[in-house]
This record gives structure tokens, C-alpha cells and sequence, in this order.
């Protein structure tokens, strides 16, 4: 049998790095691209699409389908957006 | 607004008519690829007047129907062909979509061509005009994509069926429930429940199929009562390398293959539409002796240069068993993007006063009960979701 090492259990020791954000998109209905990213209090027109890839992994578990694009906004700034297939929901995603 | 969709039932079949005409009209079979169970992939209208249904086993298959021609499948020459009919439908309308999941189904949209092409079925017909006639297609019209998909469905081969927008419902309402965009298994529940037709899943009240069946049950009943808003998504136009090799005799040992996808890889990387860029998949066609083909798509976690894809595709290779000695490769590039870098961690990047952090992260400890500092430490470093690769560990000095 194990003894109790009675240490305290820190939930706080590990925290994930890097989660997806859900964020609010407007999709340009022909294209299926965003067009509008919504964050608070402002909104942030797309100007293009600068990169875009799928992700499919996990298949054998809970199954995993992201379609990754990488945006420029209209005031230049970068961003990695991805639509959760599986959930219908779009997410920013920091590295 | 008005959406076309063609379709070419038993698509496989079809397609391998190309190379044996004479077996049109003959009860045809799809056979297992390498290493799939030997049951029965799709079978033709004639051989299925004999009994041959989808799954039953090859023996029995044979037994019932005699004289029936088994083909088996060829993924090459079967992309190949929808290829060549969605690129035949773009020079008449820029909007097509090929259903992934339905090979030889495609939708296309009408919208603004009425003075290029005529009216909607007359439009309609010169696509369908494009579509090699031994592949039997058929075509509908309709102002929603799943209404026109059922429509080319219930069509003759090389004819249109125009729905009228006012009696959409009452259309679909006699379509058999199997049309539906479901899966396997909540097609059989819906026929377990006595529903046949899409009728009779729209007179259900949508609430108890939403209950019963989620959300994709709740968009099967809009569609069987003509609500489809889904528009036509045309594809995107990839950027690709394609380079081919003929090899000088079949090779069967894999030596000689990593040889001749290094020199596909340099060849493809020496022209100017891959000078400074980096490539994310690579697709590898093999031509077999005897006609036979096969292919493989290796997708890179990152995208890399020459020296990573002459990797990634070596390692696939590794576990590989041909089917037969190969005389051709080609392969095909895509997902290209600028040349990409990547900051790792220098070596020694260490803290030069490590006992001042603990100095520091006691005294916060004592003053907050935490010191708020954490590690990243890496956790799944090859994943390819960046949320799994590393984590942050308190810092404890």
C-alpha cells in the first residue's frame, strides 16, 4: 500500500498554453470566407486570405476537423483563424 | 435563383467503362481494393436485376449473377475523370462544386448565365452536353442544390428534370429517404421507424426529429421539405507542381523508389513557381504494371523545403507493400507558401541569475500564496494542434 505523501494538490501548477479563443466572424455566403472578424467593442474587416489548411486528426477518438486560414486585417494585422468543422465554430488561434 | 446538379450514378463503374467500352450495358461489379473486404462495392442496374445488392459477399454475388464483370477500383483514373468533367462544367460557369463525398455529383450555379448559356434547362443541357455520354448522367434543376440533386437522381440518363419552384414540397415528398445527406446508420433508424419517403419525414413535427436525431436529423427534415440555403461553394483553385517520371524498367524494391521521388522532389523545387517556398502536401501517383494504380497523400505538419518532403515521403514509403512492380510516379505539390522560419530556443538560453528568480518568485508566494511564474515546458511537440504541443508547469524554484 502507498502512504499518502499528503502533498497539497495544486490545480493551478499546469495551465494551457496557447487555447483556441472562440471569436465572431461574418462569412461571405458564396465563398464560405470570413469577411468580419467581431472582437469587443470593435469590429476588424478582412482584407485577404493569406494561407488556408486543413487539419483532420483524432478519428479514432472525439474527431478532430479544423479548416485553418491565415487572415490579413485591414489595418495589416495578421491572424489565424479556424473554422471547427465538427462544431461549426470559428476560433482565433495563437501560437 | 437557379442551381443545376449532375450526377453520374455507380461513378466508379462508369468511369472504368473508359478503358472497356464493350462492357457497357453488362451487369458490373466494384470490387475491393487492395486489402478490403471481398464483398460487393456498388453494382450496376443491370447485375442488380439479378439479385446483386451493395455488400454482399463476392462468392454469393458471383453465384447469383454469372456472367457479371467485377472491376475493381483505380483512384487515379477515377480523380482524373471528375477532373476532367469539372474543368469541362468551369468553361461554362465559374460556379462548380464537386461533392467530395458523392463522386459524380456536381452542382452548379445558374445565376447570371442566361444570356450566355439561355434559359435554366437549356443552360442545363449544354452542361450536361460537356459530361461523356458513357457515363450516363442525368441532370436537374431546381432553385436549391439538394431539390436539384434529387431531381438529376429521378431523371433518365441525358435528360434534365426542371422542378417548378412553386411545387418543390410536393416534389421531393415521393423521393426515396436514402437521398438524404445522412449517415449510414441514421438511415437505417429513419427506415427502422417505417420512414420511406421524404414525405414522410417532413410531416413529422420538427421538434421530435430534432429530439430524436440531433441536429443533422433537423437539417434532413428542412431538406425534405425544400429549405436548402446551402450555396454552391466552387473550389478553390490550389496552386500545384505536378513532375512525372517513367521509370527505365519496373522497379519492385524501395531503394529505387526513394531514388526516383528524390529526383521528383529536386525536379519539382528547381522550377521558378518553388524558388523560396515551402510546400505542405505532396500527392504520389503510381502507375503499376498491368494497369493497376495506386496513390498516397502525405500532408506535412509543417510546411517544409525539398529536404523535408524527401523525408516525409521516405518515411511513408518505409512501411509500404506494392501490389506489383511500379513503371511511373508522378507527383503533385500543393498547399505552396513562402519560405517559413522558425525561432527555436538558443542553446544556454538560461537564466544568468537563477537565484534572484527565486528570490523574486518567493517573495510573491508570500505576498500573493502564488508566485504566478510558470515554465513552458513541451508536451506533444509533433501535434499538429498548437494547443497541445507545450503547456505551462509553475515555476518552483
Amino acid at each position: 500500500m502507498v502512504a499518502s505523501s499528503r502533498a497539497q494538490t495544486n490545480a493551478d501548477r499546469v495551465r494551457s498554453l496557447n487555447l483556441p479563443r472562440p471569436v465572431r466572424v461574418t462569412i461571405d455566403v458564396r465563398t464560405g470566407l470570413p469577411i468580419t472578424l467581431y472582437e469587443p467593442g470593435r469590429s476588424r474587416a478582412i482584407e485577404c486570405v493569406q494561407d488556408s489548411w486543413q487539419v483532420d486528426d483524432e478519428w479514432w477518438r472525439e474527431p478532430i476537423s479544423r479548416r485553418y486560414l491565415q487572415v490579413i486585417l485591414r489595418n495589416g494585422v495578421l491572424r489565424t483563424l479556424f473554422h471547427d468543422r465538427i462544431a461549426d465554430r470559428w476560433f482565433e488561434q495563437t501560437y | 435563383m437557379s442551381i443545376a446538379c449532375i450526377v453520374i450514378p455507380h461513378f466508379a463503374l462508369r468511369v472504368a467503362l473508359f478503358n472497356r467500352p464493350e462492357l457497357d450495358g453488362a451487369p458490373l461489379l466494384l470490387g475491393p481494393a487492395q486489402g478490403e473486404r471481398p464483398i460487393v462495392y456498388d453494382a450496376t442496374p443491370e447485375a442488380a436485376m439479378q439479385g446483386v445488392r451493395t455488400g454482399l459477399g463476392l462468392r454469393e454475388a458471383v453465384a447469383l449473377c454469372p456472367e457479371a464483370v467485377i472491376l475493381t477500383p483505380h483512384p487515379v483514373r477515377e480523380s482524373a475523370a471528375i477532373e476532367q468533367i469539372v474543368t469541362g462544367l468551369e468553361r461554362l460557369s465559374p460556379a462548380v462544386e464537386s461533392d467530395p463525398g458523392h463522386p459524380g455529383c456536381y452542382a452548379i450555379d445558374l445565376t447570371g448565365l442566361d444570356r450566355l448559356l439561355g434559359p435554366p434547362s437549356l443552360a442545363t443541357e449544354r452542361l450536361l452536353a460537356t459530361v461523356p455520354a458513357l457515363l450516363r448522367p442525368r441532370a436537374g434543376v431546381a432553385p436549391n442544390k439538394f431539390t436539384a440533386r434529387v431531381a438529376a437522381y429521378e431523371a433518365a440518363p441525358g435528360t434534365v428534370q426542371v422542378v417548378d419552384p412553386t411545387l418543390i414540397e410536393s416534389f421531393l415528398a415521393t423521393a426515396p429517404i436514402s437521398l438524404l445527406p445522412l449517415s449510414s446508420d441514421k438511415q437505417r433508424r429513419l427506415e427502422r421507424l417505417g420512414l420511406r419517403t421524404l414525405g414522410d419525414l417532413a410531416a413529422l413535427p420538427p421538434a421530435a426529429v430534432q429530439a430524436r436525431f440531433g441536429a443533422e436529423g433537423r437539417r434532413a427534415w428542412e431538406l425534405a421539405r425544400g429549405n436548402d440555403r446551402e450555396p454552391v461553394h466552387p473550389r478553390l483553385q490550389p496552386e500545384t507542381v505536378s513532375e512525372s517520371l517513367t521509370l527505365p524498367a519496373p522497379a519492385t524494391s524501395r531503394e529505387t523508389l526513394v531514388i526516383a521521388i528524390t529526383r521528383l522532389v529536386l525536379r519539382a523545387f528547381d522550377r521558378a513557381a518553388l524558388r523560396n517556398r515551402h510546400v505542405r502536401q505532396a500527392r504520389l501517383h503510381v502507375s503499376l504494371e498491368g494497369g493497376q494504380a495506386w496513390e498516397q497523400i502525405t500532408t506535412l505538419r509543417e510546411p517544409g523545403g525539398h529536404k523535408h518532403l524527401i523525408e516525409a515521403l521516405g518515411y511513408r514509403l518505409q512501411a509500404l507493400a506494392l501490389p506489383g512492380p511500379v513503371e511511373a510516379l508522378t507527383l503533385e505539390i500543393s498547399g505552396l507558401i513562402d519560405a517559413t522560419s522558425r525561432q527555436e530556443l538558443l542553446p544556454g538560453f538560461h537564466s544568468r541569475r537563477p537565484w534572484q528568480l527565486a528570490e523574486a518568485s518567493r517573495h510573491l508566494k508570500q505576498r500573493f500564496g502564488t508566485s504566478g511564474l510558470y515554465r513552458v515546458v513541451e508536451v506533444e511537440p509533433w501535434s499538429r494542434l498548437p494547443e497541445r504541443r507545450q503547456t505551462l508547469i509553475a515555476y518552483d524554484p
